[in-house]
This record gives C-alpha cells, sequence and structure tokens, in this order.
C-alpha cells in the first residue's frame, strides 16, 4: 500500500534528478558548468516528463467494451488469461500437425497403417494431391493360405498340403495378421514371381511379374469359396500362399 | 478521453481488482497518457494500439496487484515495457507496413522561422534522447514519463538500484554534452 515513506522517497528521487539537470552530479566543477546548458537540460526534462502528461489515447474496441461495462471486468480477465502466448503456440501447432501429417504420409506410402485408416489415407492423398500412393495390399480375410515358406529347400505339394492344414484352421478363427513379406516387396524373395499374373488391372500383380518368366500359377487353393466370391478382384496377397508356387519358388530365386 | 483528475488510489486499485469497471477507466485514464507517451519516446510503431493492449494485458492480474496505485503503476509499466521490447523485436523480424498519411508525414524542409525553434518540442526531445544508449534513454524514460522510482526502474529493467542511478547519472550527463556541442540536429 502506499505509504508516507513512498511519497518522501518519490519526492527525494524526483528532486535528486532535477538538482542533477540543473547541477552534475558527476564530477564536474561547478563554475565550469554552462548556465544556458543547465537551462536546456532543465527544460529537456520538463518536456521529457511532459510526454507523460497526455490525455489517455482512444482505446480498442475490446478495451472499450471493458471499460464502458459492457464485458464484465472478470470475463475480460478470464478470456485474457485463457489466451496461450501467441507465437510459441501457433509455431508448436504448426510443427505438431506438419510432423503428423509427415508421418502418416509416409506410413502410408509405406502400407503400414491399420486397413481402414489406410484406405482413407490413400483415397485422401490421391484424390487431393498430386501424390499417387499405391492402392493398400493388406492381406484380408479371404487370404485364408499360409505365409509361404521362405526356406530355400523345396517343397512337395504334400508337405505343402500339410502346411497349409494348421493354418487354415487358424484363419477360419481368425484373419491372419498383415504380413509384410506378401506386400509390394521385395523381388528378390522370388514372392511376386507366384503372383496371380492373370490380375493386369492391379498394379502389385504388373510388379509382381517383373521378369514376366514365371509361368501363371493355377488359382489360390482357398477351401473358403465364400470370400473368393465377396473379393472377385484377386488381391495380390492371394499369390503367396498359393502351397503350388511354394515348390516353385527356389527355382525362381536360383 | 481526457487526462483524469481522479487520481488512482489504493481504494480504486481493490474495487478494479474485484471487477468494478469504473474504477479501471479510472485506472485508464490516469495511466494511460503515460503509457502512451512512454511508447512513442520508445519509438513503437503504433503506441495507442500497444497502450490498449497493454490495459488488457493488466486485467487477469488486477486481482493480484500488491502495492496499491504504486504497486500497480510499476506492474502498467513492467507490462507497457515488455510489449515495447515485443514490439521491437517484431519490427526487427519485419518491415512495418503502414498507409501513408500525410497529416502525419514530417519530411518537409523547415523554415528559417522554424530553424529558429530547433532546441523546442517533441521532436527535439526525442532526437536528443536517440543520442543515448539504449540503457541510458530506458532508465530516463521510465524515471521521468513513467515517473517510477529508482528501485522501480530496477525491478522493470533487471538491475541494481545502484547501476539504475549511474545509467541515470551518466544519461544525464550525455544529454549535457549534447546540449553544449549542440549537436542534435533534426
Amino acid at each position: 500500500m502506499n505509504g508516507p515513506r513512498d511519497g518522501i522517497n518519490d519526492m527525494r528521487s524526483k528532486q535528486e534528478l532535477d538538482q542533477l539537470a540543473r547541477v552534475p552530479n558527476d564530477g564536474t566543477r561547478l563554475d565550469s558548468v554552462d548556465p544556458e546548458t543547465s537551462a536546456q537540460l532543465t527544460r529537456f526534462v520538463a518536456e521529457l516528463r511532459g510526454f507523460g502528461r497526455v490525455p489517455a489515447p482512444q482505446p480498442s474496441d475490446e478495451l472499450a467494451a471493458v471499460l464502458a461495462g459492457a464485458v464484465p471486468i472478470e470475463m475480460a480477465r478470464r478470456r485474457r488469461a485463457l489466451r496461450l502466448p501467441p507465437r510459441r503456440s501457433m509455431f508448436a501447432v504448426a510443427a505438431a500437425g506438419v510432423a503428423a501429417v509427415t508421418l502418416i504420409g509416409v506410413a502410408a506410402a509405406n502400407n503400414r497403417l491399420p486397413e481402414p485408416a489406410q484406405g482413407f489415407v490413400v483415397r485422401v492423398v490421391n484424390d487431393w494431391t498430386p501424390i499417387h500412393i499405391s492402392v493398400p495390399q493388406h492381406p484380408t480375410k479371404d487370404h485364408s493360405a499360409p505365409v509361404p515358406s521362405r526356406s530355400a529347400e523345396p517343397v512337395t505339394p504334400k508337405q505343402a498340403e500339410e502346411r497349409v492344414a494348421p493354418s487354415q484352421q487358424m484363419t477360419s478363427a481368425a484373419p491372419i495378421a498383415p504380413a509384410p513379406q506378401l506386400g509390394p516387396a521385395k523381388p528378390s524373395q522370388g514372392l511376386p514371381a507366384a503372383t496371380a499374373p492373370t490380375d493386369q488391372d492391379d498394379p502389385a500383380g504388373d510388379d509382381a511379374t517383373p521378369d514376366g518368366g514365371v509361368a501363371p500359377s493355377p488359382p489360390p487353393t482357398s477351401t473358403d469359396s465364400d470370400d473368393d466370391a465377396s473379393s472377385p478382384v484377386d488381391d495380390p496377397g492371394d499369390d503367396g500362399p498359393d502351397p503350388g508356387d511354394d515348390h516353385r519358388l527356389p527355382a525362381a530365386e536360383g | 478521453m481526457t487526462v483524469s483528475d481522479q487520481a488512482i488510489t489504493d481504494a480504486v486499485v481493490h474495487a478494479a481488482g474485484l471487477g468494478d469497471h469504473r474504477a479501471f477507466a479510472v485506472i485508464y485514464d490516469d495511466l494511460a497518457g503515460a503509457v502512451c507517451g512512454y511508447l512513442r519516446a520508445k519509438g513503437v510503431a503504433d503506441p495507442e494500439a500497444v497502450t490498449s493492449d497493454v490495459f488488457l494485458g493488466v486485467l487477469p492480474r488486477l486481482g493480484q496487484v500488491v502495492g496499491g496505485a504504486v504497486g500497480l503503476r510499476k506492474l502498467v509499466f513492467s507490462i507497457a515495457h515488455a510489449r515495447m521490447v515485443d514490439d521491437h523485436r517484431g519490427r526487427a523480424r519485419r518491415p512495418a507496413e503502414v498507409d501513408y498519411v500525410p497529416a502525419t508525414d514530417r519530411r518537409e524542409v523547415r523554415s528559417a522561422e522554424d530553424e529558429a525553434h530547433v532546441g523546442l518540442g517533441t521532436e527535439w526531445v526525442l532526437a536528443t534522447l536517440g543520442v543515448l544508449p539504449h540503457d541510458q534513454r530506458e532508465v530516463l524514460l521510465l524515471r521521468l514519463v513513467a515517473d517510477l522510482t529508482l528501485e522501480q526502474v530496477a525491478e522493470i529493467i533487471g538491475r541494481s538500484t545502484g547501476a539504475v542511478k549511474q545509467l541515470q547519472r551518466r544519461g544525464l550527463r550525455a544529454i549535457r554534452l549534447v546540449l553544449e556541442e549542440g549537436r542534435v540536429t533534426l
């Protein structure tokens, strides 16, 4: 609170300042002080003080509403308190947005998003940007065939059938999780060579036969005919699990 | 707005803290001119707008003012000082674009009569101040325009009271030298 001591201090402080304007307190000899300069300095101090004695300027609309009581002080106070520091928050939001978009874009381009999100992002990117991302290639539930063996040893059809059986049991209960090796894939693994070459429209199918030297494989031996009916277009994921292809893989690689 | 006849008292500050808009209007009338003058002397591009912004910035802290009228004055000029620094930083990053207003264009050749009156008026004061280093100018403005004590100025600019006193003394001595040499030209 304001006390008498403050007033005295202020007064002393102001007097000291005025005194300084009249007579320097910096070691200058008093008889060397030019009275005209001192007068000018005193006037300078007075004029500078005058800067603070001007009428209040017209308030902004927001402030005028508060001053007039149209906006309660409490509300204006809360509004101001909630206001975030402008620049930092803007930069933070922008950086987070760019990072999120980049991450989603990269993930979508690599076919790493969950299937619904992947489809959505691909649709948005393809429709709204000049960038083109290929159609999602996640294996769906009709890919009941097993993940092809990567072992280099040849697999006989009988062995293949034996391998298929347990996985079919498994997939009948739950769909196979997306297997990255089934995707657009590494040609060196030879998997794409075993894809359905008849699917000309599928870009993955095109990719799957880069050398064109692999003979068309028979249709997948999925026992779930309903799934096939529900997905008339061959998904490239169909190609890998064909046990008939499996035994050809080493030959393709070799 | 006119200069308020009603000085700020501790009771006014208390009432404003409780949400009395009339008390806040008294505070604005009493201090806004000084704030605007301080901002203008510091070369802020739009001192009127920044003055409003300063008082809007005071609002959230009105209820926590310590020291009554003296404390409020210090708070207001602390915010004004911060806004002034923001303004200068902002303009350092991007050049200001303002509409051309012929009435405010001071680029004109002075008449002989005007020349004879050099040494008087706002421009003379600003030109004289412009000779000083930044910290000396800041101290003189806060002392003379904002009417703050040495201790309050020290708190606002983050220096010791002794340092502020020294800056004030040096500032006045520099101005004295400038006036003696007649170095200020407009």
